[in-house]
């Protein structure tokens, strides 16, 4: 093989190597795996005095359940369609998983006993390993003020997540991107149970 | 441009395949340190905070037999067998015996862990039998057996190798040690004397390729057996009119058997001892079998070959008309337990900076300084509050496993400490925390981490926050029910002698001595050269000897000498005995019934000076020579206890008592100083910091939602696969 034959290839093969460096880095770029995490901005605040037993149960809409926690204290109505299912995550936190497998709709709530009054960016990180947090806008759940957000998950793909502290508890719900709209009723009917 | 292309795809190629294998090759695996423990004296062991039940095994070896002294040459004894057991579930003090070394005659002893004997424990081998002699000499003898497999308890049993025998007596040659059964398989038999006068070759170690000790020809003594892994045993010695050749030990993993003694008429060659095996280490494996000494139609012959360390049965001991040889003892069992620690795991809630105050540290840094961490911790006022969850607190286990200490802000760097006393309910505790450097320069920082629910086990590692200097240190926790163990790996529990009872110390607990018959006292020890004798004491009246050296264990009579006693006059002497008693005043102005006061004795034997220190400041020295205790070498330590010989006043020690250490050097006197502005008021030679939070709990989020599927977009719908 001649000299100049030998450094044409060598260089094609740099060049393509760039090529391939640039077209991950755009990726990663363009797939917001890089976008800069920032806490949230919810600031929260307990409840007033609560009496001693929880309230009546409450009324859902046609098509929907009730869903009440007694040891976080919220209630919230669900399509009657997806099973629930509760998982206890050890240290106090708790997955509540709301799904149906057929149509493919569901939303989980993963609740965390949580002293800060904003999320920290170490918290973040732990629980959204991707570090993706796009679009975010705050919104209301009950008396609580939620980031609300989108993000990414491996096994989900997209998701949109509305996360908030409330009364010494971090909440993070979480649903695909593309039941937003979906998720809507749900979060709009939070109550937090004051007893 | 075709070739061009083409040279440029070939390069890709190779960029591509390199890339490839790069990418395919399998990350390093992270795997947790193994800590693997020998006993081999000692019948008491406490497991570790971090013992892994899952992750674990306990071996054991058990003693070689020794052979008997007899004029017509004599067998070897057996080889200790061997047993395992894995992930025993352990927690607390297990009790353990390590099989004695066989001598003159006798079985090795058994080894067995777990248990207050052999058919009780987890795990236990039988040792090896004792050699036997002819008697009549004409008698044929057959070798003593090794540890039977099937007398062991455990999940892998090997048998130890048997000693060699005859078929015919009276040729006054003796016959190799069995070597130690091992991990890989059991151990094999020492060689058998015949005719000739040369000795039986010890018999190799631990299965595998090891071999059986070969049997002396035409006077030259019986090659030793190879060892596990092939390495040969040692050469008989060769036969004429000289003394036999010993024969070489064996370096094997498995230790290889000796060789046997040479044979001649007037030979005393001796056999060679078993070869160590290296299995765990190099100093700890299963040992191959003496071999036997030479015999001799005259007076005595060739001494036997020592089994080899660990297990190894003794080679006997060569025949003769008069003044037999001895014949090899055996090598003694051996413990090992191998384990994976647990390992902290997990987050901590909650984190705060501890500022040692330099100004509290005199002159010179302090290296490996345990720092006393004490108080009540229960949240009042912004403090830490190291309650558990269940009373208020912070601390996830009510045990308190999860309050650590670490030398940097992140939690990282995990310190090595020792909990005293930790109450869940009140936040009350006391920590001995082994920090690196106490700095005299400049404010020192470590860290107080706590709330992290991951931690289930007690990760403290106490002993090692006391330096290998410390010969015990007794803090009398509690202050309840007293308890007197010594917080060094060296187990000189105190015995407390007429119900010394416990009271509430200086911090944590502390002993009360009623000044008549009450006190401590340490068990034998070598009495160090150079020493430091510490304590807080609070002496209800005046007089009393609080530590006393002894040459025995009874005190008040034979060799003591009172090394720190209360006066009647308000002080505190330190004293030693230098063929009379010889003190110093180590204080001053003692008011009895009030606090409580640091006393020192310190003895430096390189400068012969004697020096007492009360609350951290020397007295003036005095250059002395300490004389030793007789009948030693022993020396034990009574606190608390009357002398006759005295500084002063010959009563008991009537008070309380706290703290008290006994060291082999001579400590600084920064280092004192520091002991006393540290422990005499821990809130001013540290502060602790403002809580820095992680945020909450440690638990982080798991994506349960559609768990066990993935989500395609096919065709613009969403469909779930399995994973």
């Amino acid at each position: 093989m001649k000299r100049s034959t030998l450094l044409t290839g060598v260089a094609i093969a740099l060049v393509c190597l760039v090529l391939i460096i640039v077209v991950v880095t755009q990726h990663k770029k363009f797939g917001a795996w890089d976008v800069p995490m920032t806490p949230s901005t919810g600031v929260f605040s307990s409840g007033p005095a609560k009496p001693s037993l929880p309230p009546a149960p409450r009324t859902p809409p046609a098509g929907m359940k009730e869903y009440r926690s007694i040891p976080y204290h919220f209630s919230l109505f669900y399509p009657e369609a997806l099973s629930v299912s509760e998982r206890d995550e050890g240290g106090g936190a708790r997955t509540i998983t709301f799904q149906n497998l057929k149509s493919i709709e569901g939303f989980q709530i993963f609740i965390v006993p949580y002293t800060d009054a904003q999320v920290s960016a170490a918290r973040f990180k732990k629980d959204e390993p991707s570090g993706v947090r796009l679009n975010a806008t705050d919104r209301t759940v009950d008396s609580a003020v939620a980031s609300s957000f989108y993000s990414t998950n491996q096994a989900l793909g997209d998701t949109r997540e509305v996360w908030f502290v409330h009364d010494g508890y971090l909440y993070e719900i979480t649903t695909l991107k593309a039941l937003d709209s979906w998720l809507d009723p749900v979060i709009s009917s939070w109550k937090f149970l004051i007893f | 441009m075709s070739r061009y292309l083409s040279t440029g795809v070939r390069m890709m190629s190779l960029v591509l395949i390199i890339a490839l294998v790069f990418s395919v090759s399998p990350l390093p695996v992270a795997h947790a340190a193994v800590t693997t423990i020998y006993l081999t004296a000692g019948s008491s062991w406490t497991v570790p905070g971090n013992w892994n039940s899952s992750s674990n095994s306990v071996e054991v070896i058990g003693g070689g037999g020794a052979t008997t002294i007899n004029g017509a040459g004599t067998g070897g004894g057996g080889g200790g067998a061997y047993s395992k057991v894995s992930n025993l579930s352990l927690s607390g003090t297990v009790t353990y015996s390590v099989g004695a070394a066989g001598a003159v005659g006798t079985a090795g002893g058994d080894t067995y862990f777990n248990g207050a004997s052999l058919g009780a424990s987890s795990v236990g081998a039988k040792g090896g039998s004792g050699g036997v002699a002819p008697n009549p000499a004409t008698t044929p003898i057959t070798g003593a057996t090794g540890g039977a497999s099937g007398s062991g308890v455990g999940t892998t049993k090997f048998s130890g190798g048997a000693g060699g025998g005859n078929g015919v007596g009276n040729f006054r040659a003796s016959m190799g040690g069995g070597g130690a059964a091992g991990p890989s398989g059991a151990g094999k038999n020492g060689g058998d004397a015949v005719a000739g006068g040369g000795g039986g070759g010890g018999g190799g170690a631990d299965g595998g390729s090891s071999t059986a000790g070969a049997s002396p020809s035409a006077g030259v003594g019986g090659t030793g057996g190879s060892g596990s892994d092939g390495t040969t045993g040692g050469t008989g010695g060769a036969s004429g009119g000289a003394a036999g050749n010993a024969g070489t030990a064996g370096t094997g993993a498995g230790g290889a058997g000796g060789g046997g003694g040479g044979g001649s008429a007037v030979s005393t060659g001796a056999g060679g001892a078993g070869g160590a095996g290296k299995e765990w280490d190099a100093t700890h494996g299963a040992g191959g079998g003496g071999a036997g000494g030479s015999g001799s139609s005259g007076a005595g012959g060739g001494v036997g070959g020592a089994g080899g360390t660990y297990g190894g049965g003794g080679g006997g001991g060569g025949g003769g008309t008069s003044a037999f040889p001895a014949g090899g003892v055996g090598g003694q069992g051996l413990i090992i337990i191998t384990y994976t620690p647990l390992t902290v795991s997990g987050t901590y809630n909650y984190s705060r900076a501890i500022t040692i105050d330099h100004t509290k540290v005199p002159n010179t840094d302090q290296t490996n300084f345990p720092v006393l961490v004490s108080g009540t911790y229960n949240g009042s006022g912004g403090i830490a509050d190291l309650r558990s969850t269940g009373n208020g607190g912070k601390a996830q286990s009510s045990s308190g496993y999860d309050i650590n200490f670490y030398t940097s802000s992140n939690c990282t760097g995990l310190m090595s400490w020792e909990v005293e006393s930790y109450s869940a309910s009140t936040g009350v505790v006391n920590y001995w925390v082994k920090v690196p450097t106490v700095s005299a320069t400049t404010d020192s920082v470590f860290y107080m981490c706590y709330g992290n629910s991951s931690i289930t086990f007690d990760p403290s590692n106490p002993t090692d926050v006391w330096d290998s200097n410390y010969v015990a240190v007794y803090h009398l926790p509690n202050g309840s029910s007293l308890t007197t163990n010594d917080s060094t790996t060296n187990g000189n529990a105190a015995s407390n002698n007429n119900s010394v009872t416990a009271i509430t110390g200086l911090f944590g607990g502390g002993a009360s001595m009623n000044g008549t018959t009450q006190y401590l006292e340490t068990p034998g020890f070598t009495e160090p050269s150079s020493i430091t004798l510490e304590a807080w004491i609070k002496p209800n009246s005046a007089g009393g000897g609080v530590f006393d050296e002894l040459g025995q264990v009874a005190p008040g009579g034979g060799w003591h000498d009172n090394q720190i006693e209360v006066e009647t006059n308000n002080t505190v002497k330190a004293c030693i005995w230098i063929g009379s008693l010889s003190c110093v005043t180590a204080g001053s102005g003692i008011v009895y019934a009030s606090g409580w006061y640091q006393v020192v004795m310190r003895y430096n034997v390189s400068g012969t000076q004697l020096i007492g220190f009360m609350n951290g400041v020397a007295s003036s020295p005095s250059t002395v020579t300490k004389q030793s205790p007789t009948p030693g070498p022993l020396a034990y330590y009574s606190f608390g206890n009357s002398e006759v010989t005295n500084a002063g006043n010959s009563s008991a020690y009537s008070g309380g008592l706290d703290e008290i250490r006994i060291s082999s050097s001579a400590r600084s006197s920064d280092y004192i100083a520091t002991e006393y502005n540290n422990y005499s008021s821990p809130s001013t030679f540290y502060t602790i910091g403002a809580e820095s939070s992680s945020g909450g709990g440690s638990t982080s989020r798991n994506m349960r939602l559609f768990e066990g599927f993935r989500l395609k977009l096919v065709s613009g719908r969403l469909i779930l696969r399995q994973q």
